[in-house]
């Protein structure tokens, strides 16, 4: 397996006021092809400005983002626009990451615009096929987005994302605005395309538990640096590093037949 | 079709609103039909001067010191004040959204240079600059659109530039970004059209503005001397104010009443447009 | 533990003002009784949050009550009067939301804020006033609570803020504590700690919670029962052991394996998690029989006829025509 993301030694600094803060200290870490990569970490732990960063949405002060070898770090706004394709991403919020007032149809074609991919016909079939794919019947296509449920939407912004055939997406949250069982729906068609369409993950959460159940292998993300990485069922079972200790007693598994979590019991002294 | 439907059903059912949009389908009325009911011109001299209205039949609003027939002056100095209205705001708006746009999507540098020459406008009252503009330029009708037009700019460049801010951060923006979308079009066809809702309220408000301060310029003097108008009429009627006021008050009533109907208009938008009024009909 | 309940729902019903047909919920019934913790888990749209308003006389505009009582300490609340209410809330029943940030005014310091509840409930002179303030903060585990109090809630992370208020859902000893998702929107680790929190207060004054949540993990480990909402219905209600080992409801089964634990394996078909298929029915969606009905796999003629209603041997109430049997695998 090669790299298809290689993050390495990236640094983000923001200029807040007078002061400046550090969101990313020095964070390698590598996406493998076919590879789901689940980066775990508490709110402002700096995740999604790393995944701001791989994006091109956010400048950096110093390190590599390599896509298949190039520095995406190095590249002008008009250079990156040619591997934009490759790299897509699909947004925690579904309800302001669809555009209120395009129809499920144009949003789904505007990539294909951008890009000049086929002809008019050949567009319209794409978006039918990636609508039937993320499992939205294609006569939805004439509605906006607000008729539509969280789920849906975000089965939409799915489709929106892979509609280029990237090789890479880079997920947000993408379902931490979700109920329990419609999240179930989201992450298990993020699997099946996976396969179909021989992706690779960058999935950005708050929630160790759920991608443990299918996430290959976990980044622990703290206070902006990676403390610990390996394979999803390892880091749950046998974690090395204290926040990882930390966040997994914090964690109620849905079982009664497990002791509450260490985090929960009352005669513990905190911490 | 739906939504058409919907938005009838609301105007009907807000008396305020209905009447507005009423009185300013009687005001169009009048402009479009003025060329056909008063086909000579309104400076033209018809009849003995100072004829109250009902006086004389033919001339039902009366004549004014020179003998001109005021109704005719009304239908035709309505097509002036709304011309005068429509056309200084539309170019008012097409400059203030370009700058708001851009300073709100750029931000950094952009947005400071473009802000502090919007506020270098505003520091300087409206009408002084409006009088400065035509002292400038000379009077004509032309000259009094881009006066209005610069002075009502800066007000539209804000408030876009604010809703841009809010916009520029929501998930759909970035999404066009990763895309690689090119920014006009993202400013143009993305963000544009869901930063509007206010900027159409404002527009209403901002004719009746116009309007107003286009009677106040002729009434002053600095009006167009080959054009009549509203406030031209009023400024005439001055000197007769004592013995014949019918000649200020005809033409000010009709102004308070165009004026009263944009600004209904404009309430009535303001809440089918508040994004809180649209989440209650469910459409969020 | 006192047996009798100290906060009883009735039959409640809440619909859209004007629209008897748009209801929001359907005839909502439970209670607690002191020193208890009662979860009540539902997903969005099954009416939870709109449950633990009406029980607080906090119903929005344009939704009314048509039928039911909320009955606290034996006696009718009359949740509709906004001034009867005011003496309820807080003095008897506490409440704790999902987002600190809307029960506190950013433009006071939280000391003030905590006092003003004090003040508007009991008659204390004003140095005890504050000592209480101090002590309440003290007891939410705040950090230098004398220095504390004089802080802005802009100054303080969304665990802090939390904890103020529910330094101030506890200000005048209540009876009873409506917790609406007060973790949801914290991180996990601090989520425990709000929980151990809370935990630890109700042991020591012996307070009844009332946990609202979507989070199925949370009420396994704190609660001692639980009721399951759907859209608008309380489908099944259990000691939290009973519902976890033996679900009834189909939807409390679904729920269950829909839940990412790490102790289950993949389905038979590969899917990794199991899915609920559809969505909650909207609320004015005329339907005579089980809402649940759509996406339920054991659904019959029956279901879609008749609104099944709450049965069940001791404890453990389903309302269900088919309920599931035995121990979930």
């Amino acid at each position: 397996m090669t790299a298809l993301l290689d993050i390495r030694d990236l640094h983000v600094t923001f200029r807040l006021g007078h002061g400046l803060i550090h969101p990313v200290r020095g964070v390698s870490l590598s996406v493998e092809c076919g590879e789901t990569l689940a980066l775990v970490g508490e709110s402002g732990c700096g995740k999604t400005t790393l995944a701001r960063s791989v994006l091109g949405l956010q400048s950096i002060a110093g390190g590599q983002i390599l896509f298949n070898g190039v520095d995406l770090a190095g590249l002008s706004r008009f250079q990156m626009r040619r591997f934009r394709p490759h790299i897509q991403c699909v947004f925690q919020d579904p309800f302001s990451s669809l555009n209120p007032r395009k129809r499920v149809e144009v949003l789904l074609r505007e990539p294909l615009d951008v890009h000049g991919v086929g002809d008019r016909r050949e567009r319209l079939r794409r978006v039918h096929e990636m609508m039937e794919l993320v499992g939205l019947p294609t006569e939805w296509g004439k509605r906006f987005p607000h008729e539509f449920s969280g789920g849906q939407r975000q089965r939409i912004g799915i489709a929106r994302a892979l509609i280029l055939r990237p090789d890479l997406l880079i997920c947000d949250e993408p379902v931490s605005a979700l109920d329990v069982s419609v999240q179930a729906q989201i992450i298990n068609l993020l699997q099946t395309l996976k396969k179909d369409l021989n992706l690779s993950y960058l999935f950005i959460s708050h929630d160790l538990l759920l991608v443990e159940t299918f996430a290959d292998r976990v980044a622990m993300m703290f206070k902006g640096e990676i403390v610990e990485t390996g394979p999803a069922r390892q880091v749950w079972q046998n974690p090395q590093h204290d926040f990882t200790r930390r966040m997994i007693d914090a964690i109620p598994v849905p079982d009664v037949t497990r002791p509450a979590p260490p985090a929960f019991r009352i005669d513990r002294e905190p911490q | 079709m739906r939504s058409v439907g919907l938005a009838l059903r609301w105007v009907f059912g807000n008396w305020t609103v209905a009447l507005g949009l009423v009185l300013l389908a009687g005001v169009i009325l009048m402009a479009l039909s003025a060329p056909l009911v008063f086909p000579r011109s309104p400076t033209a001299m018809v009849g003995p001067p100072l004829q109250w209205p009902g006086a004389r039949p033919g001339l039902p609003l009366g004549t004014d010191a020179i003998g001109r027939d005021i109704l005719a002056g009304i239908f035709h100095g309505a097509r002036i004040s709304l011309m005068v209205g429509f056309v200084s705001v539309s170019v008012a708006l097409v400059f203030g959204i370009l700058v708001g746009a851009l300073a709100g999507y750029y931000g950094g540098l952009v947005d400071n240079i473009l802000m502090r020459t919007t506020e270098l406008f505003q520091t300087i009252p409206q009408f002084m600059l409006a009088i400065v503009v035509i002292a400038v330029l000379g009077p004509s009708i032309n000259n009094i659109i881009v006066s209005l037009a610069v002075v009502s700019w800066p007000p539209v460049a804000r408030l876009v530039r604010g809703e841009f801010m809010v916009q520029r951060q929501k998930a759909y923006v970035q999404g066009c970004i990763v895309l690689g979308m090119r920014d006009p079009q993202i400013i143009f066809l993305q963000i544009l059209p869901n930063a509007m809702s206010g900027v159409v309220v404002m527009s209403t408000i901002m004719i009746a503005t116009a309007i107003l301060m286009e009677s106040a310029l002729s009434f002053l003097g600095f009006g167009d001397p080959n054009v009549l108008t509203w406030g031209t009429m009023i400024g005439l009627g001055r000197n007769t104010m004592r013995d014949a006021w019918y000649i200020m008050a005809i033409p000010g009533f009709a102004l308070l009443l165009t004026a009263l109907a944009l600004n209904l208009v404009g309430d009535g938008l303001n809440d089918l447009l508040n994004p809180r009024m649209r989440s209650q009909r469910g459409t969020r | 533990m006192s047996a009798a309940p100290i906060l009883r729902v009735e039959d409640l019903h809440i619909c859209v003002r004007g629209r008897p047909q748009a209801q929001i919920l359907r005839g909502i019934s439970f209670h607690v009784n002191a020193g208890e913790t009662l979860g009540i888990v539902g997903e969005s749209g099954c009416g939870k949050s709109m449950t633990s308003l009406a029980v607080m006389g906090l119903l929005p505009e344009g939704v009314e009550k048509t039928s039911g009582r909320v009955v606290f300490r034996g006696q009718d609340l009359a949740i509709d009067d906004n001034r009867a209410m005011r003496k309820i809330r807080a003095r008897r029943i506490g409440m704790v939301f999902q987002e600190p940030m809307a029960a506190l005014d950013p433009l006071y310091p939280v000391g003030k804020q905590v006092l003003e509840v004090i003040d508007e409930h009991l008659r204390l002179p004003r140095a005890e006033a504050w000592e209480r303030v101090i002590d309440l903060l003290r007891r939410v585990d705040l950090p230098y609570p004398e220095r504390l109090a004089w802080s802005y809630p802009g100054k303080l992370s969304g665990g802090q803020l939390q904890r103020v208020v529910i330094a101030m859902a506890l200000a005048c000893n209540p009876d009873v504590l409506i917790a609406d998702e007060p973790t949801t929107a914290l991180d996990v680790t601090v989520q425990a700690q709000i929980i151990r929190l809370i935990k630890a207060l109700q042991r020591e004054t012996g307070v009844a919670v009332v946990l609202i949540t979507h989070n199925l993990g949370l009420v396994a480990h704190t609660a001692d029962r639980i009721a399951v909402m759907y859209a608008g219905h309380k489908v099944e209600e259990a000691p939290t052991r009973d519902l976890f080992l033996t679900p009834r409801h189909p939807y409390t089964v679904g729920l269950l394996q829909a839940s990412p634990n790490p102790d289950r394996n993949p389905g038979s078909d590969g899917r990794l998690l199991y899915e609920i298929a559809g969505t909650v029915p909207s609320i004015t969606d005329p339907m005579p029989g089980c809402r649940f009905a759509p996406r339920c796999v054991s659904a019959s003629a029956a279901c879609r006829a008749a609104v099944p209603t709450m049965t069940g041997a001791g404890e453990h109430a389903v309302a269900c025509f088919h309920p599931a049997q035995g121990v979930l695998a």
